[in-house]
């Protein structure tokens, strides 16, 4: 297999160099800050909210819609974590230490460009390290057999349970409901038909688009109507102060003060791309992770005091895992977050399963993605740019507003989907639980992560022992690379459940969350 | 990691039923009452060509999961220390019954009468109970949105049942 295929190229630069891509790209780039600045939509929510749009769209289109709303909100939720000292997608936490502090003292304008400039500079080069490794992993990917694929969606998933929270037991639960979801309807082997509860409408097992739009919009609205009950909106008293952020007093950013963050950067470039290639940890952990690493490693430079570097530091950490979240799934067909099970789910929905085979079936789609996640940057920038005080303003929105906004449309967009009634009881099914997975703390990220890859896992298994003859043992550990991926996969769920790794960095985070808002309110 | 997380248990102020080991009791009930009802069916054991039965992974899956409920429930012996969930009250609870109930009834009616007439009365329930006042404001608010949402949705070309049938035929109106 040859790493480019010309052809391909430019068939996909023929397909995205159109103006509806374009224009689909600025749309999601749009609604991607936005909804990033609205503090309760994150960016799976949003990307969720619009898949049905983007199943009725061409492919480009689609990825533009898609890729520009992921973009967009793992940037926008800086905006109202400057402004308000609120982040608006969890990702932004990191950014509320010194870019809030920074708006205090009249650098509102330069802390928010700092985070454009410092998300935009990281996202460019951990795209490119996408395209570097994707297509590499995927050619070591292509000699896996179906027992080691079976050890490699086992490792993902328990690695994503053991990651995506504090407590393993509700990361394998969340697990554990995906993979029965996923089994209702009929088996991928034989097209029997199993586990429909007697519902005919559910021969063709729960589709995709109700159950995201359910768990991430639905659910979500549901947690944010609860907590707006609980209490009142405390951004009236703010909304005085983002006037001034863009007034001609405001000072903006030189060049030179961008350029004096570029360790910041390099650290959260650095820490971010790793951190999104693995399965589980996500952009808030990339976040957290650059921001305190660059605190400790420079304290000459007293980040947490209102600093450039600070929000440099995490904003390059968050947005440097956006393009390496995708690692997993180009080259193996396994999504490592809820945002990257978005994207593959739009894909395949249009007929492009990831896999690892996936550069050798349909080359030109995952070089438009390529391009597109490119071009993505230049849009987030620019739009970015021109209408930060538009988003400011935007996350003004009243919650009594936004909240039935979004229920409408997860009820019109799954009715829309494909015209059939089963999607939206289905969604509102997935609502509910939705809602309780948020109240109970169960993460999403490894039901709709099993959900997605349960398939791939029952049909290699099931292949596996057909190989096999029926022997359990020889179809799971055939050779001695699936031997090692059992091994990785129990070595590594121990560890980070015995060193309890998300404890300590959920705990390091709210440490530093309250140092922050005890210096915010002090000041 | 959200914010529930954050809100952790005061030894002396605690409701057992809103912690991990309520929540596991609750799961663990729920998932066995599925395994009932799998084990229940006849064609659960109905064995595949390749010798699997059909209900082999829906059984296999609602297994682990009960797996899990059930270490989730011992867990507190190893280290964890319970959170306390203090959304999670009756109040709440039969907000989120009425707000799935009032989308679901939205939606049953959307097909039956159509967009036009339905939408903004949804919103306004929605809004006014979210606390917008005054309700011409509220109901005001529910008109505009909805209006552009159907633009959206027509522009887009997504199919949406706009009136009754029998009332846009006789008008001569698209129902769609």
């Amino acid at each position: 297999m040859s790493i480019i295929n010309v052809d391909a190229l430019e068939m996909a630069v023929t397909m995205v160099f159109q103006w509806k891509t374009f224009m689909w790209l600025a749309i999601g780039i749009f609604m991607g800050i936005s909804g990033g600045a609205l503090p309760g939509l994150t960016a799976a929510t949003s990307m969720a909210l619009f898949l049905p749009l983007g199943f009725k769209l061409p492919t480009p289109e689609m990825l533009g819609l898609l890729i520009g709303i992921y973009k967009g909100a793992v940037f926008g939720g800086s905006i109202s974590a400057i402004s308000f000292a609120t982040p608006g997608t969890p990702e932004a936490a990191a950014t509320v230490y010194d870019g809030h502090k920074l708006m205090l003292q009249g650098k509102g304008r330069k802390a928010i460009l700092m985070a454009l400039y410092a998300s935009v500079t990281a996202d460019i080069l951990s795209d490119l390290v996408l395209i570097v490794v994707a297509p590499l992993l995927a050619i070591v990917a292509l000699a896996f057999g179906p027992s080691e694929k079976v050890w490699l969606v086992v490792l993902a998933v328990a690695l994503l349970a053991a990651l995506s929270g504090r407590h393993l037991m509700k990361g394998l639960l969340s697990a554990g409901i995906g993979f029965f979801c996923a089994t209702i309807g009929s088996d991928p082997i034989g097209e029997v038909q199993r586990n429909t509860f007697g519902l005919w409408q559910l021969r063709d097992g729960v589709h995709l688009i109700p159950l995201v739009v359910g768990l991430f919009a639905m659910g979500r609205m549901l947690e944010e109507a609860l907590h707006l009950m609980r209490r009142k909106n405390t951004t009236e008293n703010l909304k005085a102060r983002i006037g001034d952020i863009f007034s001609n007093k405001s000072e903006g950013l030189s060049i030179r003060e961008y350029m004096s963050c570029w360790r910041e950067m390099t650290i959260g470039f650095c820490l971010g791309t790793f951190v999104g290639a693995m399965p589980g940890l996500g952009s808030t952990v990339g976040a957290f992770l650059s921001y305190s690493a660059a605190k400790q490693f420079q304290p000459h430079k007293k980040i947490g005091t209102g600093k450039l570097e600070g929000v440099a530091a995490a904003e390059a950490g968050n947005n440097a895992t956006v393009g390496p979240t995708l690692i997993p799934l180009l080259a193996f067909g396994i999504p490592g977050s809820s945002s990257a099970a978005l994207l593959g789910g739009a894909l395949t929905l249009h007929g492009f399963d990831p896999n690892p085979r996936m550069f050798e079936l349909y080359p030109h789609a995952v070089y438009a993605l390529f391009i597109i996640l490119l071009i993505g940057n230049v849009f987030n920038l620019g739009i970015g740019r021109f209408f930060a005080l538009l988003f400011a303003k935007l996350a003004l929105l009243p919650r009594e507003l936004l909240i039935p906004l979004v229920m409408l449309m997860a009820v019109l967009g799954c009715y829309a989907y494909q015209g059939d009634s089963t999607d939206v009881w289905v969604m509102l099914v997935f609502g509910f639980l939705g809602f309780f997975f948020r109240i109970w703390d169960i993460p999403e990220a490894p039901l709709i992560v099993t959900f997605l890859v349960a398939p791939m896992l029952e049909q290699e298994l099931r292949r596996a022992l057909i190989i096999q003859h029926g022997s359990w043992f020889d179809a799971l550990f055939h050779s001695n690379l699936a031997i090692g991926l059992a091994v990785a996969a129990v070595i590594l769920t121990v560890m980070c459940v015995r060193f309890n790794v998300m404890e300590r960095i959920a705990d390091a985070s709210e440490r530093e969350s309250k140092a922050a808002t005890r210096d915010v309110s002090s000041e | 990691m959200s914010e529930h997380s954050t809100a952790r248990r005061s030894d002396e102020n605690v409701n057992w039923w809103k912690t991990n080991q309520g929540i596991a009791v609750v799961l663990t009930t729920l998932f066995v009452a599925l395994l009932g009802y799998l084990v229940s069916r006849p064609d659960t054991f109905t064995p595949l060509r390749d010798g699997f039965l059909v209900g082999f992974f829906p059984m296999a899956s609602t297994g682990l999961c009960i797996l899990f409920s059930l270490i989730m429930l011992v867990d507190h012996l190893r280290k964890e220390e319970m959170p306390d969930y203090a959304l999670l009250d009756w109040k709440f609870f039969g907000f989120v019954i009425i707000a799935i109930a009032w989308a679901g009834i939205f939606f049953w009616l959307l097909v039956q009468v159509g967009y036009v007439i339905t939408t903004p009365f949804y919103l306004f329930g929605l809004i006014y109970a979210l606390g917008l006042r005054p309700a011409m404001s509220a109901f005001l608010a529910a008109v505009v949105i909805s209006g552009v949402i159907l633009a959206i949705f027509w522009i887009i070309g997504a199919p949406m049942p706009l009136g009754p049938e029998w009332l846009m035929e006789k008008w001569g109106l698209p129902v769609l």
